[in-house]
């Protein structure tokens, strides 16, 4: 087996009670890497079309990769993917902190988890061995909580423990698993898929050692890495701010929605509030430094809320996108109440950004008179107010009146109230990511067309549009090269366990530096591009499997500038996503109206040979 | 002329301490404000301000929008959040 790996695959399925180790293909691993590599061609190969994604035919995946958990840096993250219950098409969401990295040490690249058990259940994963066991006295119980009482119980005070709160128990399609307290693979409803598996949590702990190939060559790589942090300002701020430093800037610059993706930051929000939200301000609360496995930065912090209106013994700094979906796009600049929200997310389990977006939907349909203060539970939802975001989030979080609709996201408000679809701002359905595609637009073709829609961690020209020199970023010509490749490099970074924040690194072809030091498998450029479109060929064919085309993906017309704003950094700018749409599709030889590749493009990537079988019956 | 400068976030790492005013030549640029605010020093990667926005009086501007007297220039770099 290739180094890095553990070379062992864990499938329980919970109707049966039954758990089967498998030894990982070789080459499975050297064609899809990891995460969500990995996962789409098991999920493809073993999940039925049409499987309900609350049902127990739904296949749960947390999926580590190569670098997970190894002395390389950045190398903490694992995936967690299922079809889901938000999009009915396929779902991955990555997170950090320590969870994969123990996973590992305990033995196993990935879990795989099928069925439904009759009642609350938890993994117990310990070095190789594992155990189905009772978790009633768990359900209920929100993530910090449930970690703590695993540790206790187990006497293991260095447990790992991902676990579904309230949230996800009540099959919120908000919810998300959390891993250590405040980490989550947050997005696209994994957590009510949890949840409908009766799965409260799965505990890991292990003491084996993860194999390199080549460990000088990992120290001699995280070196340069360590000297080109310490000469940049940017990467430095991430370090004692961490993800947060750009938030007051963002809400600025044009780069953070604001006002449910309406408003224009420099005029409608402020520079005194974004300061308000800014790393800087709130981290008068920081206790201390928190790094996630092996990183060099350590975007996390712990904070303790001394006094005020929601005091806290032990939260989290917010991250970036928290503070941004519960700060501008509410125009709230009261950081006490973006601070709680946080913690009421983390403990019940619910993705930070669905939740701010659908509270923003809510304010703005209660501004224009579409929802009524009765309707909302007396809340006086005014954009800004910050005592009404957080009860509006506590009932979100406990499903109580107006909250047991807001639960399950805007769009599904929006139809179980019958009004304010033209609010909406969505992509195919979840919330919008805290990035906007108005000033980097490549993000409105990845928002709106990759596999997994509505991410902010998914691949294309976007990112690099809206932090990078490029003049003529609003040239629609000729982007289909760029973007494809942009994509199939994010796709490698994230399958082989990396986090984004890589790119602070400044380390250009870092992950095919550390995927050939920890594996051993040479690893190019070229390669990476080629993987990497094979695993976006695969994510694409699950969903085509599932029988959607390019037009049922969407996009909410505000994030490409229709109508565009009149003013401030992002004033005129409209996107033509079908041009960007057009051009990635052809790029990739997929048909643009039914979006199937062609048999010779397959072909030449190779290791999809189920895809080949489906779409051209050979 | 005098220019109002407002250096926001992390872009104030890059540029003299304590600036509120600067003093510019007529027909001055942003590329001219920049030059004569930057704190240059040999191991310095000053490549994020290559990237930084600009608004004068709060309107979209370029490294070679002209400036005017009493303008107020914000000078932010883009940070990818997470």
């Amino acid at each position: 087996m290739l180094a890095g790996y553990t070379g062992k695959i864990l499938f329980v399925n919970l109707t049966e009670m039954s758990v089967t180790v498998q030894d990982l293909d070789e080459d499975l691993a050297r064609n899809f890497i990891g995460g969500y590599g990995i996962g789409a061609k098991i999920l493809y190969e073993m999940m039925p079309v049409g499987a309900d994604p609350l049902g127990p035919e739904n296949i749960l995946g947390f999926i580590t990769g190569p670098c997970t958990g190894t002395r390389a840096f950045f190398g903490a993250r694992y995936t967690l993917v299922h079809k889901s219950p938000v999009t009915g098409g396929w779902n991955d969401a990555n997170s950090g902190g320590y969870f994969g990295p123990e996973l590992k040490k305990a033995g196993f690249d990935a879990v795989f988890i099928s069925g439904k058990a009759e009642k609350p259940v938890y993994l117990l994963i310990m070095d190789g061995k594992v155990q189905i066991k009772e978790a009633t006295h768990l359900w209920g119980k929100d993530t910090k909580e449930t970690w703590e009482l695993l540790k206790t119980e187990l006497n293991l005070p260095k447990l790992r423990v991902v676990a579904i709160g309230p949230a996800g128990e009540k099959l919120s399609l908000m919810s998300c698993p959390i891993n250590d307290g405040h980490r989550a693979p947050g997005r696209g409803g994994g957590g009510a898929v949890m949840g409908s598996k009766n799965l409260k949590a799965i505990a890991v702990y292990g003491t084996g050692k993860i194999t390199m190939a080549d460990p000088e060559k990992v120290t001699e790589i995280n070196k340069q890495i360590a000297a080109n942090i310490k000469k940049n300002p940017g990467a430095q701020a991430f370090g004692t701010l961490g993800t947060g430093s750009g938030t007051a800037v963002s809400a600025l610059n044009g780069d953070s929605p604001v006002k449910n993706w309406a408003g224009v930051g420099i005029i409608d929000y402020g520079e005194e509030a974004a300061e308000k939200l800014g790393a800087a301000s709130l981290d008068v609360h920081k206790v201390k430094k928190y790094a996630c496995f092996n990183c060099p930065l350590g975007c996390g912090a712990e904070y303790k809320v001394k006094s005020g209106r929601w005091p806290l013994e032990a939260t989290e700094r917010p991250e970036y996108e928290t503070s941004c979906s519960f700060g501008a796009l509410l125009l709230n600049s009261e950081a006490d109440a973006v601070l709680m929200c946080n913690e009421i997310c983390n403990r019940y389990g619910l993705d930070t950004i669905s939740t701010g977006a659908t509270i923003a939907w809510a304010m703005e349909c209660y501004s224009k008179g579409i929802l009524a203060r009765e309707e909302l539970d007396g809340i006086d939802l005014t954009w800004g107010n910050g005592e009404a975001i957080v009860a509006i989030t506590q009932k979100i979080a406990d499903q109580e009146g107006c909250g047991a609709v807001l639960a399950h996201g805007s769009a599904y408000a929006a139809k179980v109230w019958g009004k304010g679809e033209e609010f909406l701002q969505t992509a195919s359905g979840i919330e919008l990511p805290m990035h906007d595609p108005r000033l980097g637009p490549g993000l409105a073709r990845t928002y709106q067309y990759d596999p997994t829609p509505g991410r902010h961690v998914k691949g294309g020209i976007g990112l690099a549009q809206a932090f990078g020199a490029f003049p003529d970023k609003y040239n629609y010509s000729n982007t289909g090269p760029m973007d494809v490749a942009a994509t199939a490099s994010q796709e490698v970074e994230n399958c082989a366990g990396f986090c984004t924040f890589m790119m602070n690194g400044g380390v250009m072809d870092a992950k095919e530096q550390y995927l050939a030091a920890v594996t051993g498998m040479p690893f190019s450029q070229e390669e990476t591009l080629k993987t990497g479109k094979r695993i976006l060929n695969m994510r694409h064919a699950f969903n085509l499997r599932e029988g959607f085309k390019p037009s049922d993906f969407t996009i909410s017309l505000r994030a490409v500038g229709k109508p565009p704003l009149t003013a401030g950094p992002l004033k005129d700018v409209e996107i033509d996503v079908e041009q960007l749409a057009e051009n990635f599709f052809t790029h990739m030889d997929w048909d643009t109206e039914t979006g199937k590749p062609s048999l010779e493009s397959l072909q030449e990537l190779g290791g999809l040979e189920e895809v080949i079988r489906d779409l051209y019956g050979k | 002329m005098l220019i109002k400068v407002k250096p926001l976030g992390v872009a104030k790492a890059y540029l003299k301490k304590d600036l509120e005013t600067v003093e510019l030549p007529e027909g001055a640029k942003i590329k001219d404000l920049l030059d004569s605010i930057i704190i240059t020093a040999d191991n310095a990667d000053l490549s994020l301000l290559d990237v930084a926005t600009f608004l004068v009086n709060k309107e979209p501007a370029q490294r070679e929008t002209g400036l005017q007297d009493g303008d107020e220039v914000i000078i932010m770099l883009r940070l990818v959040g997470g």
